[in-house]
Formats: structure tokens, sequence, C-alpha cells
């Protein structure tokens, strides 16, 4: 599927964290990458480093060993205001549970990423509008995310992640809180936009039925990457 | 549950120290303020002493008394510093080549009296064998070279020859300041100074050698000579015992000192039960010292009080922001089995630690402050049960604290944990206080107490000769309650016009970084608010503790300026008085003050009489007239009179009425009636100490004395202290008091209060209060908007636009707590000023802004709210993005 640089790229990620006084892996050589438009899904069980992965691919968090690269920039290269940069404009980053500002309205919580970027205000406007038509949510842009359903909220940080028009989008477990219904419209949803934008996208799911809709499911165990998964399989689902 | 207890300590000992700082805050304002005004209620018994020259009388029932072993018994009680022999008749004089017969009042002491008691001064000679005359009787014809006098006791029995004492004239005494010889030593007159024109001083023996015998003799109306107490006069005849009691034994506290003052007054008078009554001369003074104890306790608690409540609140705020961490451990209890009726307790006994630690600390740190304000050892200098006393009030406080803080707790522990998850977001959004408008009610009750008083002339100032007054308590509730409603109200029309300019009723693109957190913070007003709200009533009250102190020294330095009149006043010691000899450039003015005995109708009316044209270039404080003219109309028209208020009152005399007025009642050749016209009322007429009620020309009374004394003004720009020394190094017979002198001998003891230690404490209090009033704001943004923050760092914000908001709200905290606090404070203190002005003589001015120490003050509470925010900000921008977003 990928022809060109891979727009996220983890290389031997090793990550270890202390828990009662000794060292545990959290992952442990994980390599993997994502191409523009190609949609992969991450499962594993509780535990596994599923998210640990995430937040390394998304700079959010440093690799004891290894390496993450988006669009070919090593984050270990860019600190400060530079990865701050790098992230907003390459990466879109779905946290797990509730992930919008409960203080903006739909539409802020879509544009806070132009503003946070500098992009001008008539763009924006027309950016943020463009997007939450996409996600169907037009009607809702005034609302604050109490006034939206579980379904909705997703959508809108879907809408969020989606609107810089980053490289990757990085999805932490984005239908964790939906029914399957729900979640499966969702998931075609993101899957459907980032397509569209041709960005990667690299989800972290628990759902065998969300990861049906990836080009490709890695399996984590323990921190370490199932060789048995990482062949291209559209089927996924296979735990 | 010990074990518990010991393990959520060793595990989360910050929580407990921020629950210990929240009950320390409120017992630490409230701890200093009493040790504060216990202090400076415990100077005002010695205060109230110091003026006092004699303290207690042992006055004979009867001349018959044999006094020597009633002295030997007064001389053995405890406390008792020294006893003088004294004794007083009424003699008639008469001198070789004086005409007829003078009436005189002889008095009798010791020689060493004088050593005791320097207000009596021998001015040439020596008490011992012969008489020394008072310096009225040298002025009067004929004894002033008079070599010897005779002196005849009257009222002796019919038939018998009236006993006569010729004495050698040895020297002259002045008897000026002797005010207890010439006052009524017992009964309700206790104290009335009786008017004597003439008196001589002998030596005790010599009385009780030769005058004595015969006062014992029976007299005319068979009374033998026993003291009447019901008599407002003088006794025509006394034996007395001066005791004087020392100073240190009295207890401090002025109340205390009272009763131990009257205790010791019955244990001097067992001692010759029936042969002596003693009077208690300190009495009154204390009485004054202890109901200006009471009023200066309502005066500290009415500043303080703000404080403590302002500080109590910060205390709640700050342990507020452990609601959440205590809804977690509760939860994590709850699953572990706890039930519900353990989790109250475990949460009881959490606070009560806290309660107990932060109570020791709030007290360690109070008596610090107070170390470093007022230079004592509160610890070594508070006797044990005032500390013991203040102790309790203060942790009480704490506990209350504690209380409030724990009551919402323990009943979240009986309620489900959703139902706590749900208040707990909603606190976000809206506070208790405004759903009831607790701001309008409390500037009804103030307006209402307020006009209550107004209306029933509760604030208005009183005359000069009423100034024991007594407050009562809910009058000072109103400052109060405005302070509280005024600020509430402000916040709450600044928090209605945010919340409707950030209505999201519409989608509008969002503006800059800055335009967007104040649109959010408008989304969700209620912790800025609460932070705003603990500033603004933190700067308020250190405005109006900082506003009010800086009024009262101006309003106290009034009131003595018009109580002393000028820089200087000038008093001949020559007896007879000299006219003031030409004092050099450095005095610029001079003007003669004459106090002038006279009676209107029955009553005795000392006259003040002035020369209007050099009062006018010497006086320091113009006269506060009420109605009619005041030096104008005494210039144009020399029989004018000015009445005081109070006189106007007592004697329904108004502008235009005519009094006729005996001046010089006891003096048979200088006594004369003249009509005065009354031109004016006046509130004070400086000097106001001595107080008088009517005040006219030199011209009207046509006195031929000199000056009681002199009034003088120094040259522009000359310090009174120094002229003050230069003059008494080039004139001989003057006494020359300043300004600073008179404060110390005659100021009642509220006035002298020191308003600025506690000023300077309790400004500093507010500016660390509302310190940390936004640092409270800081951790709940740290607390409650940490996975904000962390979106925003995974959307790709910069640091700087993640503590945008964070600052711009702290800033807003700060400017708002200024904008509103200031104003808010100035207008507390003004009405504090409205309540309290009753104090002074003059009434004081509407308010003093003392712009340095304001300055001072806002830029101290800037640093500390710079530097709280500065820690919030720290934290907000070493967030580890991460582990928040994954919970």
């Amino acid at each position: 599927m990928a022809t060109e640089q891979p727009a996220v790229e983890a290389i031997a990620l090793t990550r270890r964290y202390r828990a009662g006084g000794q060292r545990v892996s959290g992952l442990d050589h994980v390599s993997l990458t994502a191409a523009r438009g190609e949609v992969v899904a991450v499962m594993g069980p509780s535990g596994s480093g599923k998210s640990t992965l995430l937040y390394l691919l998304a700079g959010l968090d440093d690799p004891d060993d290894g390496c993450a690269l988006i669009t070919g920039v090593d984050w270990r290269s860019v600190r400060g205001r530079a990865r701050d940069r790098l992230r907003l404009h390459a990466c879109g980053f779905i946290p797990q549970g509730m992930s919008l500002l409960p203080q903006a309205t739909a539409a802020e919580n879509v544009e806070v990423p132009l503003l946070v970027g500098g992009v001008g205000r008539t763009e924006r406007r027309d950016r943020t509008a463009e997007i939450l038509d996409r996600v169907g949510l037009s009607d809702s842009a005034a609302k604050l995310p109490d006034q939206l359903s579980g379904g909705q909220q997703q959508r809108i940080a879907i809408a969020r992640a989606l609107v810089s028009r980053p490289a990757v989008v990085l999805a932490d477990e984005p239908t964790g809180s939906l029914d399957s219904a729900t979640a499966e419209v969702v998931t075609r949803l993101l899957v459907g936009a980032a397509t569209e934008q041709h960005a990667a996208v690299v989800l972290v799911t628990h759902d065998p039925s969300v990861a049906q809709l990836a080009d490709r499911v890695v399996n984590l165990h323990s921190g370490h990457l199932d060789p048995a998964a990482l062949e291209d399989d559209r089927s996924g689902g296979t735990n | 549950m010990l074990w518990l207890l010991a393990h959520s300590v060793r595990r989360a000992p910050r929580r407990l120290l921020l629950a210990a700082v929240g009950v320390a805050f409120p017992v630490a304002m409230l701890g200093a303020t009493l040790l504060f005004v216990d202090g400076a209620v415990r100077s005002m018994t010695s205060h109230a002493l110091a003026p006092v020259q004699l303290e207690m009388r042992a006055v004979a029932t009867s001349v018959n008394v044999d006094m020597a072993p009633v002295d030997r018994r007064l001389a053995a009680v405890r406390h008792v510093r020294q006893i003088d022999r004294f004794a007083a008749a009424d003699v008639v004089l008469s001198a070789p080549g004086v005409p007829g017969q003078v009436p005189a009042r002889l008095f009798a002491v010791d020689a060493s009296y004088t050593a005791h008691h320097p207000w009596v001064r021998v001015v040439s000679g020596r008490i011992g064998d012969g008489a020394l005359l008072g310096e009225s009787l040298r002025t009067t014809a004929g004894f002033g070279a008079a070599s010897t006098v005779t002196m005849t006791l009257p009222d002796v029995a019919e038939g018998t020859k009236p006993p006569s004492l010729s004495l050698p004239v040895r020297g002259t005494i002045d008897l000026r300041q002797a005010n207890p010889w010439f006052a009524v030593p017992v009964g309700d007159a206790q104290g009335d100074i009786d008017e004597v024109p003439k008196a001589l001083v002998i030596d005790y023996a010599t009385f009780e050698r030769s005058v004595l015998p015969a006062l014992r003799q029976p007299q005319v109306d068979h009374s033998d000579q026993v003291l009447d107490q019901g008599s407002g006069e003088l006794p025509a005849a006394t034996l007395e015992t001066h005791i004087t009691v020392d100073h240190a034994s009295y207890p401090t506290d002025p109340a205390q000192a009272l009763r131990w003052s009257n205790g010791l007054r019955r244990v001097l008078e067992r001692q010759s039960p029936g042969a002596v009554v003693v009077a208690d001369n300190a009495a009154d003074a204390l009485t004054s010292a202890k109901e200006d104890a009471t009023n200066a306790k309502i005066l500290f608690l009415l500043l303080g009080l703000p404080g403590a409540l302002v500080a109590a609140g910060v205390g709640l705020a700050a342990a507020s922001a452990l609601v959440e961490a205590h809804r977690r451990e509760e939860a994590l209890l709850q699953l572990r089995g706890a039930t519900s009726g353990q989790l109250a307790r475990f949460t009881a006994a959490q606070g009560v630690l806290a309660g107990v630690i932060g109570a020791a600390l709030g007290l360690l740190v109070a008596a610090a402050s107070v170390d470093a304000v007022t230079g004592r050892q509160v610890w070594r200098d508070t006797p044990l049960d005032s500390l013991v006393t203040t102790a309790l009030i203060a942790v009480g406080a704490g506990f209350l604290t504690t209380a409030v803080r724990l009551v919402p707790l323990v009943r979240a522990a009986r309620r489900p944990e959703i139902t706590n998850q749900r208040r707990l977001l909603d606190r976000g959004r809206s506070t208790v206080w405004t759903g009831v408008r607790l701001e309008l009610v409390l500037i009804a009750v103030a307006g209402a107490i307020l006009g209550v008083n107004a209306w029933t002339g509760g604030l208005r100032q009183t005359g000069l000769e009423a100034q024991d007054l007594a407050l009562a308590f809910y009058v000072l509730l109103a400052p109060i309650a405005l302070w509280l409603g005024l600020t509430l109200l402000l916040v709450r029309l600044l928090r209605g016009l945010l919340v409707r300019a950030t209505s999201p009723t519409r989608p509008r693109p969002l503006a800059t970084w800055l335009g967007t957190a104040l649109r959010w913070l408008g989304r969700r007003p209620a912790r800025t608010g609460t932070a705003v709200i603990l500033g603004a009533l933190a700067v308020a009250f250190g405005t109006n503790v900082v506003t009010f102190a800086a009024t009262y020294q101006v309003a106290r330095q009034s009131d003595t300026l018009a109580a002393f009149g000028a820089d200087l006043r000038l008093t001949s010691t020559a007896v007879p008085a000299t006219a003031v000899p030409a004092l050099g450039p450095e005095v610029a003015a001079t003007t003669p003050i004459r106090m002038v005995p006279s009676r209107l109708g029955s009553d005795s009316l000392p006259i003040m009489a002035i020369d209007v044209a050099s009062y006018r270039e010497t006086i320091a404080s113009a006269p506060r007239m009420v109605t009619g003219e005041g030096l104008d109309a005494l210039a144009a028209n020399p029989t004018a009179v000015l009445v005081s208020s109070q006189v106007a009152d007592d004697f329904s005399v108004s502008v235009g009425d005519t009094l006729n007025i005996t001046i010089f009642p006891d003096d048979q050749k200088r006594l004369r009636n003249i009509n005065l016209t009354v031109a004016g009322v006046y509130r004070a007429f400086a000097p106001t100490d001595p107080a008088v009620g009517v005040v006219t020309t030199s011209t009207a009374v046509q006195s031929p004395a000199p000056a009681d004394y002199y009034l003088a003004r120094v040259a522009p720009g000359l310090s009174s202290v120094r002229v003050a020394e230069d003059v008494r190094r080039q004139t001989r017979g003057l006494m020359i008091t300043t300004l600073a002198q008179h404060v110390q001998q005659e100021e009642r003891g509220l006035t002298t209060l020191d308003l600025r230690g506690l000023g300077s404490l309790e400004s500093v209090a507010a500016a660390v209060i509302a310190g940390v009033g936004v640092a409270v704001l800081g951790a709940f943004l740290v607390l409650e908007r940490r996975r904000e923050s962390a979106i925003l760092r995974a959307i790709g914000a910069t640091t700087r636009q993640v503590l945008t908001a964070p600052a711009a709200e702290g800033a807003i905290t700060v400017v708002l707590s200024l904008l509103i606090g200031v104003p808010v404070g100035i207008g507390l203190s003004i009405v504090s000023i409205k309540v309290l002005g009753l104090f002074f003589v003059l009434p004081p001015p509407l308010v003093v802004v003392p712009t340095t120490a304001l300055l001072g003050f806002g830029a101290f509470m800037i640093a500390v709210s710079v530097l709280a925010l500065g820690v919030t900000l720290r934290s907000v921008a070493r967030q580890d993005a991460a582990p928040t977003l994954r919970g």
C-alpha cells in the first residue's frame, strides 16, 4: 500500500517504567510503520503497551531506546517549540475518553488547532465549517461538549484531529465508551475522512469490529509485537 | 483507623499540610489580632494611672481620730509604697498691715511630702517652722511682703475664744498643680475640684500641736467635725493619710485593675474600721480605661475580624482543592469494603489531625507576627490566662473552619460516588452564594443597621463633655456586611457581564489566544470568581486597615492639636505669675489665655478669656463652629461670647441670647456681674484641654491678673521641640510644654492607641491572603485543568499557549482584586471612620488615603500573587501530558 516515505515509523521502540521499585518493560523493541492513507489498528490486552506505543509515536513520551519518526522526522531531534509545531502540523491526536475542551463549543474545539497554528481567521472559519459538515455536526457547532452525545463528542474529536490536515492521525481507543453501532459509525467516519485526506491512521482498540475497518492489524502482547500479525491483513480481528 | 490515618499521612503529607495551612490561616489572623489587642489594652492601665497624682486617700471620719496607729497599719499593707500625713482646715487669715481678714485653706504636711509628690512645688523657703503662702495668697494685697500671718479657726463653740496661731512666713509654695488637695475627698462629689482662692501650708507637727487641739473642741453646731460623705464641698477640716500605691502592683488589664484597686481600698479601710474612709482616686481613671479597653477591643475586632473571615475563606478554598483527591481516596476505600460510617470517621479523623496541626501552626505564626510588629515577647509578656483565652478563641475559629470543611466531606462520604462526581462538575459553574443573593441580603442588613443608627442619632458626635460612649456591637457589623456585600455584588456584576459576553449562543470564530482564554473563562467563572472574591475581600480588608489607621492618626493629631492649641504652652512658674518676655525670632506669635472662675446661676462655669488678635495669629486649630460666628464675632464685639454646644444644650441658650455671668464668685474684691451676648456655638475651641464651655475676650472680663498660660507659635520651618529647648535656655520662670509632652501627660487611653502596628501586621497579612487566593486559584487550575492542558499539548499547543489561560486568569484575579478591593476598602474605611469617629473630639476627616502605604500594599500583594502564580505556571509547564491523558 505504501509507496513513499512512511508517514509514521517506530524503530525498535523500547519503554520501561518503574513499578513497585522495579523496572518493568512497557514496550520492547517494537517496530512499526504506517504509510499515508493507510489505517493500522493496534490491538492487544490491557497493559500490552498499545497506548504507550501511540504516545511515543505522537512525541508525547520519550522512548528509552529506539526511535519514532513522523513524516521522516525523528522525535528525538526536535525539542520544545519545534516539537509542538511538528505535532501540530503532522499529527492529529485523539486521546482516550473525554478529549474535548469542556468550556469550548464544538466549533471552537475543532478550531483550536488552527488557532494554535496561526491560521487566519477566515480560513479557520471555513475549514472548521467544512470539517464539521464532513462529520455531520454543522448544526451542533455552538453546543458545548456536555450538550453533545458520546458519539457526537468523538466525531468532534475526529474533526479536530483532522482539521489541520495532518500526515498521521493517532487515536487511542476512540470508540471505547461508545456502543458498538455508534463505534462502527465513528470509526468509519475516522477512516473515511483520514483516507480522503491521505493521512495515515494508527488506532488503538480493543474492539475487533473496529479493527476490521483497518488496513492492517498489529497485536501487542506484554510490550512485544506479535510476529504472526505483522502481515498485511485486512481481515484483522485475530486476537 | 489509626493505622489508616498514619498511612494516609505518610502517603500524602502535602495534602495534610495544605489542610493544616487552611486552618492555620484564620487561627493566625484571629490570634494575632487578639494578641495585639491584649497588648494594647494592657498598656492602658499604666497609661491611665500615669496622671493619677494620688492613688488613695484615707480620710478620718472625725478630727478626733488618732491617725498615728491608723498610719502604721496602712503603711504595713502590701502594695502600699508610701504614706504621707495630711490635714486641711478652713481658716481666716490676717497679717500686720493688712486691713481685715481673708478666708483661706490651711494645709499641713510633713516636709518629706514634696519629695513624693512633685506636683506640690516649694518656690522658696521650706516646710517647717513657719508658713509657706500659696501663690494666690502671695498676690493678695498685703500678703506679698508679710513676714507673719495669724490664722483663726472659724466656727468654734459660742463663748469660746477662737484659737489663733501666728506663724512667721518662710516662703512661697506653688499649689496650682496640687489638685488632690482641692478635690472633694469622698462621697458623690469625690474628685470635684473646689475653687479655693487662697491657701497656705504649714508643717504637720505644728498643725498637730497648735491647730488640731482647737479643731477637736466642740463646734458651734455640735457636729464634732465629723466627715460628711454626702457633702459636695471640701470638709471644713480633715485629717488624712495620703497613700501612694505601687503602680506595678496593678493588674495590667484595666477591668482587673479596677477590681483590684477597689479590693485594695476595702483592705485599707478594714485596717481601721470606722476610723477612716478610704477614697480610691485611681478608680475614675481606671473606669475610663476599662471603657476605653472595651471600645479598643471592639475597634480592633472591627478591623481584625474581616481578616479572620477572609483568612478562613482562603483556608476553606485551599482545603477544597483537596476534595477531588479525597473523593478518589474514599472511592478506593469503598472498593476495598469500607462502610460509609467508617469513611465518615476516617474523614473526621483526618480533619481533626489537620485542625490540631493547623491551630498550633497558626498560633505560632500569630505570636511571631505580633513579636515582630510590637517588639515584645508575646509568650513571656502576656499573662497565662490571657494567653489561654486567646489560644482557645483562635483555636475555636480554627476548628470552626475545620468543621465547615468537614461537614460536606462527611456528607459526601454517605453519598453515591456518581452524585459526588456530578457535584464536582457543577461546582465549576456555580457557587452557593450566587443562588441566595447573599450580596443583596448583606447590603440590606448593613443599610438597615446604619439607617436605624443615623435615624436614632447613634452616629452623631456628642459634645466634648460627653465623651464616654459605648458602641453597640451590632453597629460594627454594618461595615463588615457592607464589605462582604459590595465585594460579592461587584464580582457578580462583572461575572454577569463576562458570562453574557461569552455565551455560546452562536458560533463565532476565535479571535486571539488571549481572547480565547477570556471567552472560555466566561463559561466557567466560578473558580476565578471565588479567587477574585477572596482577593478583593483581602485587598479591601488591607486597604481598610491601612486607610483607617492613616485617618485615625490624622484625626488623633488633629484632636491633640486642638487640645493643646498651638506649638508651645508657656506657663509662668514665678509667684506671682509674670507676663511672657520677648522670646526672639524663633517664636512667631504668642497669645495669653486666662481662665476666669465664673458662675451662671448656681452653676460653676469657667470662662476662657482670649486676646482675639494674637489668638488668631497663634492658634494651630481653628474653632469648629456649630452655629453663629467665631473669632470674627469676638473681634467685632468684645462683650460677645461663644459657648460650647454642651453649654448651649444644658443652659438652653442660642445665638443672640444674653448671659448674665458672675465672674470671680469666690473673690469678694474681684466679684463682678457681666452681661455677654452669645455670638456663636462651637463644637471645639482650641485649646480644648482643659475643656471650657464659654469663651470671651480679655476685654469683657477686664481681668488684671496675668494670664494663666500663653500659647506660642514657632516660626515656620522650625521644630517646636528645638524652639522649646532654646526658649528654656534663654528664659527663667517659664515652664514650656510641647505638644508631645502634653500628649504624653494628658491624652485619653483610646486615642493613644497606635494603630500603625496593627495596620502593618494586618496589611501584610491581607497581601499574603490575596496572594494565597491567587495561589489557591492556581492550585485549582493545576488540579482541575490538568487534562485540558494535556489535550492542548496533544494538539500541538506551545508551552506559552498552554500557559496563556492560567496566566490570564491569575492576572485577572490580581487586577480585579485590586480594582474591586481598593475602592471597597476605602468605602469600608469611610463607614468605619463614621462609626468610630465618635471617639474623637473633632469630627475626623472623611478619609485619609495614604497613597504610599497603599501603593506598597498593592505592590506587595502583586509580588506575592506573582510568586504564587509563577509556581502554578511552572507546575503547568512541567506537566507531562501522557500520564494525564492516559488517566
